[in-house]
């Protein structure tokens, strides 16, 4: 019982300290300085913006996808990796969930952003077609949402009935945590409906995030244009999202167990299985690239050519090869070695892939905007390059502050470690088996 | 007070002086303000309609030219008269009044009263424009009759066109250009650009199969096109046996590119069926957190 005790005292949510607080400051900061910038793009409408009639997308939509491409870890660690029969990612399956609902949430209010008039986006529901893939989008980001807010919520019961003991000396507290207990017992009638809730969510989760990510590709690839016009988007696009997913909780790994000292419970062996996963995703990720720009360059359509040119050795090369080296083809290097899979080189490499994983949206967006296969006509020379400006950048920035605001959140008051499912794991509880995540 | 007198006088010559040069100057500032118009008159004559003046003004700055816009001009019609000495008068007569659009041009329709069986001559002519010098410039044209058929030779459609004069005198030598009409103007017939009268005045052209046109009606078009003595001729003949276009719009129909309205059904059936699957189920989890809630044991 006294390992239970310290099992509860290492993993219940903790106070800010100094670092947190001026954390959680510096991001209200950026939100408030965003907010500032959106209300200056609401205000004088979307000419505050370096996007014009060539790069009609820019940073907003790189950064929606980017979202979309995060989130879909929620499904890859708690589902995937659950269905597959692996037990090491339990500590990591609440770190993977915050990120998704976090993520989804901020995609879905950046595409809100990149409206010119927001106030009409009920016309969505009221004129939306079924024949578009925004409305695909649409559909497909909400239900994700709610599927990633249930399986954040489930397992969360039984250490919510925990918490409610533990913070028994903070009343306001402790009654929060009950009210979210829902009166969890652990008895055989709700062991039983968590259960199949838990294998309902993990089962349904794949195909909804897998759907998720390949309609947002659909929104490039069904639109004909240089460089998106690929029947491989959909797995191009999941591919990079594991990967991006996956170094984002390599890093939220790395900062949590350091910052909230988990080093018990998330040890270099977990570090060890992200790395191998990660090289593994990287792996497929960059089979993926090799096709998408192998074949375009082999066939060298004029369009075509001109849009690889800029990418291999125009405007974009710099950006690009730094891309495809340090975020795909170094972790690679890196990783396949023990010492590369050590926390502290890990959590660079995922920094870095998580950094190249943002420019690589970029990449697919932007570029292809400025080589149509028609010119648009009668345009300044200067609407033929895309420069984001300093509000658009703030607002972006804005909504990455905003995603890391709620996960900071989360974690200030969720376990980052499902309790209950660490104390049945070691035998510490003898009630009924509760489904592992 | 001579010396007054004398002061006054030259002072009165010194203001008129002044004066003058001003006015000078001014009225010499305003010749110069106006600008020189290179004016140009086609005439143009549709058969069994009417005949039309096209007008052109432009002005030229530097090495460019711009249009004269909303530019009157006054059009007349040059009659001869003979006189009982034998000897001929000419006389001009007002005809009408037309304004240039923004790119400078205008079509004049000569009234049928002003329009002659031998000789016609008109004039176009700015006058008092306050912007452009006056100009003029004038357009003389031989009425000639241009009659299109269709025939048929070995099977094969033939379109055939006859230019006479108002005598029936064939009209040899001519260039016709022959064309189809369509909506942005006119598709070539025959494999020529175009093609030159016989010593009948007839030219005749084989027409290819498959002309599509609404209802199967194909408007042929045979142009003798800014010619020195006889201006531009244009006769149009209706045919019927063109193959009818059908209309092959979708616009009521269940499209990707419909309106909500006309989703297809299939995409109606089965993303709904998807949708009520998956939030079906997510309903029946939602409620089991209730279930959750309420289990007494």
């Amino acid at each position: 019982m006294k390992d239970y005790d310290k099992l509860i005292l290492d993993l219940a949510p903790r106070k800010f300290g100094k670092l947190g607080q001026i954390w959680v400051a510096f991001l209200c900061l950026i939100i408030l300085l965003a907010m500032y910038a959106y209300y200056q793009q609401i205000d004088k409408g979307l000419i505050i913006t370096g996007m014009r009639d060539y790069a009609l997308w820019g940073i907003y939509i790189s950064n929606f996808v980017f979202f979309v491409a995060i989130s879909l870890v929620g499904s890859l660690v708690t589902a995937i990796l659950r269905l597959s029969g692996t037990h090491w990612s339990t500590p990591l399956t609440r770190i993977s969930e915050v990120i998704a609902v976090a993520a989804i949430m901020m995609a879905g209010l950046t595409i809100i952003l990149d409206m010119g008039r927001p106030e009409r986006i009920y016309n969505i529901l009221l004129h939306g077609r079924l024949q578009s893939p925004i409305i695909w989008d649409v559909l497909v980001i909400t239900t994700y949402l709610v599927i990633s807010l249930l399986l954040l919520y489930y397992p969360l019961l039984p250490d919510f009935a925990i918490l409610k003991k533990h913070f028994k000396e903070k009343p306001f507290l402790s009654k929060i945590y009950d009210k979210l207990s829902l009166n969890w017992k652990g008895s055989e009638a709700q062991v039983k409906i968590y259960n199949n809730a838990i294998r309902t969510l993990s089962v349904m989760i794949i195909p909804i995030a897998f759907t998720i990510h390949t309609v947002t590709a659909w929104l490039f690839a069904t639109t004909y244009r240089p460089g998106w016009d690929s029947s491989n988007f959909g797995p191009y696009f999941i591919a990079g999202a594991f990967v991006a997913g996956a170094g984002a909780v390599v890093v939220l790994m790395y900062v949590l167990r350091k910052v909230y000292h988990l080093e018990e419970y998330i040890t270099d062996f977990h570090f060890d299985k992200m790395g191998k996963l990660l090289v593994l995703l990287c792996l497929v990720y960059l089979y993926f690239n090799v096709n998408e720009y192998l074949v375009p360059a082999y066939k060298t359509t004029v369009e075509e050519a001109a849009h690889l040119e800029g990418m291999f050795t125009g405007d974009f090369a710099p950006l690009f090869w730094s891309v495809i080296i340090f975020g795909l083809i170094l972790p690679i290097i890196v990783l396949i070695f023990p010492k590369g899979r050590k926390p502290l080189p890990l959590f660079i490499i995922g920094l870095i892939v998580v950094v190249g994983a943002w420019w690589k949206r970029y990449l697919i967006v932007s570029p292809t905007l400025l080589h149509p296969f028609l010119p648009v006509q009668g345009v300044p020379e200067e609407w033929h390059f895309y420069h984001p400006t300093l509000l658009e950048w703030m607002i972006t920035f804005g909504t990455l502050a905003a995603a890391l605001l709620i996960m900071t959140i989360l974690f200030r008051y969720l376990p980052i470690i499902p309790i209950h499912e660490t104390a049945e794991e070691k035998g510490f509880l003898e009630t009924h088996k509760t489904e592992e995540l | 007070m001579k010396h007054l007198a004398n002061y006054y006088r030259k002072s009165s010559f010194l203001i008129l002086a002044a004066l003058f040069s001003i006015i000078s100057i001014s009225a010499f500032g305003q010749e110069d303000d106006k600008k020189s118009v290179n004016l140009s008159v086609e005439h143009q004559k549709i058969i069994g309609q009417y005949s039309i003046l096209k007008i052109s003004a432009k002005y030229k700055i530097e090495k460019a030219f711009f249009p004269c816009e909303k530019l009157m001009l006054t059009i007349y019609a040059i009659t001869e008269t003979e006189l009982e000495d034998g000897e001929s008068e000419t006389s001009e007569k007002k005809i009408g009044q037309i304004q240039t659009n923004e790119d400078g041009k205008a079509k004049f329709i000569i009234p049928a009263t002003s329009i002659n069986e031998t000789k016609n001559e008109y004039v176009v002519k700015i006058e008092d424009s306050a912007e452009f010098e006056d100009e003029e410039e004038s357009v003389e044209v031989l009425p000639a009759s241009l009659k299109v058929s269709i025939e048929e030779i070995d099977s094969i459609k033939h379109i055939k066109a006859i230019l006479t004069s108002p005598d029936g005198e064939p009209l040899e030598e001519q260039d016709l250009k022959v064309g189809l009409k369509r909506l942005f103007g006119n598709l070539q017939i025959g494999e020529d650009e175009s093609y030159s009268t016989d010593e009948e005045g007839v030219i005749t052209v084989p027409i290819e199969d498959g002309l599509t046109g609404v209802d199967g009606k194909l408007i042929f078009q045979v142009i003798l096109e800014e010619s020195d003595e006889y201006g531009t001729i244009i006769a149009n003949f209706e045919a019927g046996f063109g193959e009818p276009i059908t209309d092959k719009s979708s616009f009521n129909e269940r499209t990707m590119w419909s309106p909500p309205t006309l989703t297809p059904i299939y995409l109606w059936i089965f993303p709904n069926i998807l949708l009520i699957g998956v939030w079906s189920i997510l309903f029946v989890l939602v409620i089991n957190l209730f279930k959750i809630y309420k289990s007494k044991n």
